[in-house]
């Protein structure tokens, strides 16, 4: 026998013995699949269960199967979704699944919706759900990146807040099965990668548009020394702590008695001593609370002047400060 | 018996004068000390077409005030982070609002710091 016919020979067992081998890469029908890739249900049970909502006449057992058909989908998707986290062998084969249901629960929807803009909606999300299938072929390689996911997981819970209240509040007259597939196609996109990048790109933009209003009637402030907001700082701090001083038996006497010294002080300063007057303040005022609360408004009247006179405001905050320890 | 008025004053910071959110910060202290009031906004504006940081005070005669940390946010998950670890450090996460810094628009998350023990 021939080298020739030696290597037929050798090529022709190669070839049965692959023929025989199974046809692993072949995914099997989902009707046909085990529950061991983790799916909630089959495509077939799902078929089912939507031919017995469709048919349902009775209004509460209507919303009892809507909502049942509801719960599946966000259970397949939140299954879905665990295994894009996870990385589960199974991902593919879950995909699938919810990819079916989708269709079955959004075809379905197209055929009976009225209105052009649900149609359209519909329609798109159908659509992305046929585009993101590829893309999920295609890029499910792509490193994920933390933002992503946390974007996926926040506005995942988002639109389930929605779709839950809406099983909650309402019938299936108000909230159909053909409404609820919108929010459902939602859902799934949310936990896409597409959909992440689409909510960042939008957080993004509503941030971007946010109106620059228009202030009118008030003046720039000079932005503030580290000294004058030191100094604003403790004279407030001071005139907190002598108005918890004032709330106490024990030592309210000696907190009026400061504030009265401050106010005394002040006095003394001739272009300090109009603002006492017009708030109405003296050091013979003996009522605590009424010198606290007259100090209080000469600093206001003081920041609020057309300028602000921070020079003032910091003589008073001074002496505030040093006589209220 | 009628309800007593709440009494609001607005200040605005020029961008060009805010160098840093800390220069923002202790303006902020200063005001919210010297008008003896909460701050309760912080947000872009315009005065005679330039941009400025808006804020908005309350009048509280009892408040401890003048105490605040500014922290400038990416988006709503850093937001999220940020709040969480400033509340652990006891400050009180008190709004989100949005700035200049230069002519840099920013997104600050506004904390009242932790109360002296």
């Amino acid at each position: 026998m021939s080298f020739a016919h030696h290597a037929a020979l050798i090529l022709l067992a190669l070839a049965c013995l692959s023929a025989g081998t199974p046809a692993r890469a072949q995914d099997l029908p989902p009707e046909l699949k085990s529950d061991s890739d983790g799916s909630v249900i089959t495509k077939g049970a799902f078929r089912t269960l939507k031919t017995d909502y469709d048919g349902e006449t009775d209004a509460a057992k209507k919303t009892l199967l809507r909502n049942r058909l509801i719960s599946i989908v966000i259970a397949q998707t939140d299954v879905n979704f665990a295994s894009y986290q996870k990385k589960s062998r199974h991902r593919r084969a879950i995909l699938g699944t919810l990819f079916d249901i989708l269709e079955i629960g959004t075809g379905t929807a197209i055929s009976i919706t009225n209105g052009a803009r649900a149609k359209t909606v519909i329609s798109e999300a159908l659509d992305a759900e046929r585009l993101g299938r590829q893309a999920f072929n295609k890029n499910f390689s792509l490193k994920d990146t933390q933002i992503l996911i946390n974007k996926m997981v926040a506005k995942r819970a988002q639109v389930q807040a929605a779709l839950l209240t809406n099983m909650e509040q309402k019938g299936d007259a108000q909230y159909p099965l053909q409404t609820a597939m919108i929010d459902l196609a939602a859902y799934y996109k949310a936990g896409t990668i597409d959909g992440a990048l689409e909510n960042l790109n939008i957080d993004t933009g509503a941030e971007a548009q946010q109106a620059i209003r228009v202030l009118e009637g008030v003046k720039l402030s000079k932005p503030a020394t580290e000294e004058e907001a030191a100094s604003a700082r403790d004279s407030i701090d001071a005139l907190a702590n002598l108005n918890d001083e004032l709330k106490v038996a024990a030592t309210k006497d000696d907190a009026t008695k400061k504030l009265k010294a401050i106010v005394a002080e002040l006095e003394k300063d001739k272009d300090i001593a109009p603002f006492l007057k017009a708030a109405n303040i003296s050091s013979a005022e003996t009522d605590g609370q009424v010198l606290r609360k007259g100090l209080l408004n000469v600093r206001r009247a003081l920041r609020s002047l057309d300028p602000p006179n921070f020079d003032l405001l910091n003589r008073v905050n001074r002496v505030i400060v040093n006589n209220a320890s | 018996m009628s309800t007593p008025q709440t009494i609001k004053h607005t200040a605005a910071y020029a961008a060009t004068d805010i160098d840093s959110l800390h220069t923002l910060e202790i303006s902020l202290e200063r005001d919210e000390a010297d008008w003896a009031a909460r701050i309760i906004s912080l947000e872009q504006v315009t005065v005679d077409g330039a941009n400025a940081t808006a804020a908005t005070y309350q009048e509280d005669d009892d408040a401890r005030v003048g105490h605040l940390t500014l922290s400038e946010y990416t988006d709503d998950i850093d937001a999220h982070s940020r709040i969480a670890i400033h509340s652990a450090n006891k400050e009180t996460f008190l709004f989100k609002g949005a700035a200049f810094v230069g002519d840099k628009a920013v997104k600050v998350l506004v904390f009242r710091e932790k109360p002296k023990s």
